[in-house]
Parts: structure tokens; sequence; C-alpha cells
């Protein structure tokens, strides 16, 4: 299927209504936004909670850390820890939708 | 005489009872995963559950008349009525061969447009290799549901800010403060930060998480940044008033730890929270009064519009109430799931 990138490539141009729309999707729907998030949790190095100490209680940062696996799972921000919300398991949070109470229903090594 | 009596009577009675209904209840919206739930800060608790995605929302953005409410998933856009709550729209952006990861929502001053800074990673069909795609603004028109121009944007782009007074320029947040005209598309920096202005002696990362303030507000953001100089390190807060597009900074006089931070609806305090709830006083920077989270770490944190009630979290899945002035605790009101977000809402 032509889009508008390669139709543009080749020298094509829409003539009909389906084909614009196709065109217009490439060109202006999703041809250029932004980068900032890593395309991957391979490509994420942060270490983890336990490297952010802090000299007085309570010690580390997130506490309990918990609290913050549901929103790091999907930019992969402790990927060593965190499901892998990006590319292997976007939808985990359907398994477990409050990790300090479902947290037994998680399994994100081997899927059920 | 007396007729006239019961008529006053029944007019003031009408008065009072149209006054009544003309006031203004205040709700949170919190967006938990697979489901948005509604707070009535009169009672401090959930009052409505809607099931109506299948996502967790990471950031949010409401329309300026605080009509429409815009749940923002990784992928999709969720858009409810906040007159009726219902779900009445969603936007998927990708596509097979498109991920499309939205970072930052803003909504045009006259809430026809959505402007979304996103970063996009393109996959040839049957060929294993992945095009990340240069940075850039996009203008999703409303309307017509479909994006109607992009603008080229510096590297990192996290928060993009309407401006009241100004429909023609965005503020944009990245590694520097950033303002973008939408006529030209020219970009201009307007604060330093990780790359310092001449004669900044000090370098600033800032905190980008959950900025929303609420529909009708003063517009006054405040985002904390963390700062390194040769001879000290710090912390303060960026403000952004987002009425005229100026910009000023509120240097703490101590260093917390804080994903977001809301200003006082008589902008006379900032509240931050992390790990604790921090009262800050936004003329000296000093710090009046701290508390340990009660449940534990704060992504979010709302201030009702009297200013007496101060909504820490979501982060897991409660919100904890306390007095704005004592900072104690008044309750935890449970919520369904896992959270991210929080917005005030008056209707």
């Amino acid at each position: 299927m032509k889009t508008g990138d390669n139709m543009e490539d080749e020298g094509l141009k829409a003539v009909n209504k389906k084909a614009k729309k196709l065109e217009e999707t490439e060109v202006f729907g999703m041809a250029d936004v932004m980068t900032g998030m890593p395309i991957g949790c391979t490509t994420v190095f942060d270490t983890g909670w336990e490297t952010n100490p802090r000299p007085y209680l309570p010690i580390g940062n997130c506490m309990p850390s918990a609290r913050d696996w549901t929103s790091c799972a999907g930019p992969c921000w402790w990927p060593a820890q965190v499901p892998d919300g990006i590319m292997r398991f976007p939808g985990f949070h359907n398994q477990c939708r409050a990790i300090e109470r479902d947290w037994r229903n998680l399994n994100f090594v081997i899927k059920r | 005489m007396m007729k006239k009596k019961l008529l006053a009577t029944l007019l003031l009675g009408c008065m009072v009872s149209f006054s009544g209904l003309a006031r203004a209840n205040d709700f949170i919206y919190a967006p938990v995963s697979n489901a948005l739930q509604i707070i009535d800060c009169s009672k401090d608790a959930v009052v409505k559950t809607i099931p109506a995605y299948n996502d967790f929302i990471a950031s949010a953005a409401y329309s300026p008349d605080g009509k429409r409410y815009y749940a923002c998933g990784w992928h999709s856009i969720y858009v409810f009525d906040t007159m009726s709550d219902k779900l009445i729209d969603t936007y998927n952006f990708s596509t097979e061969l498109n991920r499309v990861t939205i970072g930052s929502v803003a909504v045009s001053t006259d809430g026809a447009r959505l402007y979304i800074a996103a970063s996009i990673v393109k996959r040839k069909q049957n060929i294993p290799r992945l095009n990340v795609l240069p940075p850039q603004v996009v203008a999703f028109d409303l309307k017509k549901r479909q994006i109607i121009k992009s603008y080229e944007a510096p590297n990192a782009i996290s928060g993009v800010f309407t401006i009241r007074k100004d429909p023609n320029h965005l503020i944009l947040l990245g590694l520097d403060v950033y303002k973008l005209d939408l006529r030209t598309g020219k970009v201009e920096t307007i604060m330093g930060m990780l790359n310092p202005d001449k004669g900044q002696k000090e370098v600033r990362n800032i905190i980008l998480n959950n900025v929303n303030s609420s529909p009708g507000d003063h517009g006054l953001l405040a985002l904390p940044y963390y700062s390194f100089s040769e001879t000290a390190r710090g912390m303060g807060y960026l403000i952004i008033d987002t009425n005229t597009g100026k910009l000023s900074l509120v240097k703490g006089a101590d260093i917390w730890f804080a994903y977001s931070a809301k200003v006082s609806p008589d902008k006379k305090y900032i509240y931050a929270v992390l790990d604790e709830l921090v009262k800050i006083d936004m003329k000296t920077g000093k710090t009046i009064k701290y508390t340990t989270a009660e449940k534990g770490t704060y992504t979010a944190v709302a201030v009702s519009p009297d200013g007496k009630k101060v909504y820490a979290g979501p982060y897991g899945a409660d919100i904890s109430v306390y007095d704005a002035e004592s900072l104690k605790l008044l309750g935890v009101i449970p919520l369904e799931a896992d959270g991210r977000v929080s917005t005030l809402i008056s209707r």
C-alpha cells in the first residue's frame, strides 16, 4: 500500500478522496512529531530506586517503590525492575490495576 | 402590603435557590488504570467511577471553559464531557507502523485544537529497522479530528503550555524554556535552564509532572527545578504565568524532592509533593511546614479553590486530603487503581 512518504518519493499525486486521506495521514498525521521518549526498554540505562538515597528518612526515592511502579512501566523508567510497558508488555495494568493490592497477579517474565 | 411582603419573600427565596444552583461545586478528576474516578470535594469521597477506557493515564488537559477533560494515555487521548461525565471521543494516534508516544498536551485558548508533544517511531513493513523522527509539536484540530500542522521544535520537549492572552504563542519546556510562534513556527529561547543564559551562574534541571492548574484559576504554574553552580546546589520553582507567558523563579531555601507543585489560590504559597507534602512561602522560598506522605509517594497535588484543603496524590491507589493551613491529615480517599494525575474542576 502506498503511503504519503513513498507516494511523494515515487512522484505520485493523490487524485481521489481516499488517496488524499492516506497522504494527509502520513504528511500531517504521524510523519513528524517529537522525540524525547525511549524507543524501547533496552535503550534505557536508569539504575533503580535504591540508588537515590537521601540522608534521612524515608531513605530512597519514591517510597514505597510500589507507588512508582505503574507510572514508571509506561516509559520504562526503571527497566530492570518494571515490566517493559513500551514493547513487550504494554497492557500489564490489566493484570495488576493497583500494584500494592494486585501484585500477586503480576507475571511479566512469562506471560500467562 | 401583605402581598408585597409575600412577593418579596418569594423573590428572595428564588434568588437564594438560584444562587445555590449557580454556586460551583469542586471535583477532583483522577484518571486511574482503566477508569476515570471523580471525587466530590464537599464529601471527599469518590462519587463516580467511569470504566471508559483500557489504559494507564499519564497526563491530562482540559478545555479553557472546563467542559472537556482530556485524559492522555501514552498512545491515545480520551475525551470526557465534564457536564455529563461521559466519554465522548477517543483519539488513537498509533498505527501498526507508527508508534506515537504522547509526552504533553495543551488545549488552545479557543478550545478548538490540541497541541501535542510526542515521540514518533516509524517502522517499515517487513524491514527490521526503526526510524525515530525529528522533534516537532503538532496541532490537532478537534472538529476535523486530524493533525493540521506540525512545527519543528527543540529536542526533548516535555511540556507544552498555551498563553491565555496570547493565542499565537506556546511555551515549550525542554532542556531550556522556549516560545513557539504558531504563525511562523519560529522558536526562541526565553530562559536558559541546562544551557545557561549569558551571566547565568547555575545550571538548572527541571522536573515536569502533572503541572495542570484548574480551569479558570489564577493561571500560575509552579515547576520544581534543581540547580547546580560552582559554589552551591539548590532547588527552586519556575513560575509560568499562563495568562501572559511571563517567567519567574522562586529560589527555595531548602532542598526537597518534588515531583509536582501548585500555587495556592491567594498566590502566597507553593505546595509541593513527592515523599513529603511541603508548604513554601512564595515570596521568600522558605519552608513554612512539611509533613511526610501518609501513604507513600505522591506525584500530583491540587488545592481547593477556597485554599483550605490540599489533595496530595495519587501515585498509588489513593489521594490524601490535608488541611492547607496546618498540613494536618484530614483523610485518605481510596481509589480503584493506580494513577498519577489529578485535576480540580469546578462546575
